[in-house]
């Protein structure tokens, strides 16, 4: 007697079960397609590869550029990446999202990575140094620049000395910022992109971010008349 | 800097990022409804990921994709 169909039906609700709590939880849909398109390349159709790159290549090298500050390594980031992705596609398992598993190999791609000329700072930040001290780096009233609106404050020259802010940090204060505040990745995707924990890209993004606000205001201040 | 605004220096990521339980947010708020210092220091932090978050990168150059695609077709075959 040949199998009923709702057998192969329950498989399937299965996988679907499986996926739920993850979209649920991101608030948007598991993207089937891109899990369409992996299938048709591990069943023989490399060329179909390209969709995926066209999908995710301009993330991807956004992602670089904020890693990296420049356009020949946020290349380099981009090409070993996907090349990587390409390798290894078949050991993807669909349990993740394609998206963050990509994610994962530009990180690990751009931790080994020496940015070409450019000097990589190399420190803990700890929270002391960073600690508003009484002379005015944080005054009793909230300063211009955090109740202006913000359209106000993002000058060209704001968003350079943020640029700059973030090449001072270490790398790897720098991509968990980059990741958090730049990329909208959660806590939770953060640690499970760079296999470290939950309490670890709190504490790390918490320094970048007080890293940055110093530079920041030291900009800020330095314009006062 | 006294034990309450250090102790809300070290959580304000995570109050900003609405990642404290109830007791923790309790007291931080009611140690911002007293605290000038803090109330300034949480506003520039909250500004700082505002400004984060508006970051932009020019786009990708059509040589750099050109060339990205001309790689992975060669590793197609
Ligand atoms: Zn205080």
């Amino acid at each position: 007697m040949p199998m009923p169909l709702t057998g192969d039906e329950d498989c399937g609700t299965r996988e679907i079960v499986r996926a739920g709590p993850v979209a649920e939880k991101e608030g948007e849909l598991v993207d089937s397609s891109d899990q369409q398109i992996i299938e048709r390349v591990n069943q023989g159709d490399p060329a179909a590869f390209e969709e995926l790159l066209e999908r995710y290549e301009e993330k991807i090298f956004h992602f670089g550029m904020r890693m990296c500050g420049q356009v020949e390594d946020a290349r380099d980031l981009l090409q070993e990446t996907f090349l990587n992705a390409f390798r290894y596609l078949k050991g993807f398992r669909g349990e993740a999202q394609f998206k963050n598993w990509l994610y994962k190999i530009a990180s690990s791609v751009c931790i080994k990575m020496r940015r070409k000329g450019k000097f990589e700072p190399d420190f803990e930040i700890s929270l002391d140094q960073l600690v508003p001290t009484e002379d005015g780096e944080v005054p009793q009233e909230i300063p211009d620049w955090a109740l202006e609106p913000l359209e106000n404050v993002l000058s060209k020259e704001v968003r350079r000395r943020l640029s700059e802010a973030l090449a001072l940090l270490p790398k790897e204060y720098r991509i968990v910022l980059v990741l958090r505040d730049m990329e909208g990745f959660s806590t939770e995707e953060t640690a499970e992109t760079l296999g470290i924990s939950e309490a670890a890209v709190k504490s790390r993004l918490h320094r970048a971010r007080l890293f940055v606000r110093h530079k920041l205001h030291e900009y800020f201040q330095g314009r006062k008349p | 800097m006294d034990e309450g605004c250090r102790k809300l220096f070290e959580r304000m990521s995570e109050y900003l990022d609405g990642e404290l339980d109830l007791k923790e947010l309790a007291d931080i708020e009611s140690h911002l409804h007293l605290c000038h210092h803090c109330e300034a220091c949480l506003a520039a932090l909250r500004r700082t990921i505002e400004v984060c978050r508006s970051h932009s990168v020019p786009s990708m150059p059509t040589e750099v994709r050109r060339e990205l695609h001309e790689l992975i077709r060669k590793n197609l075959s």
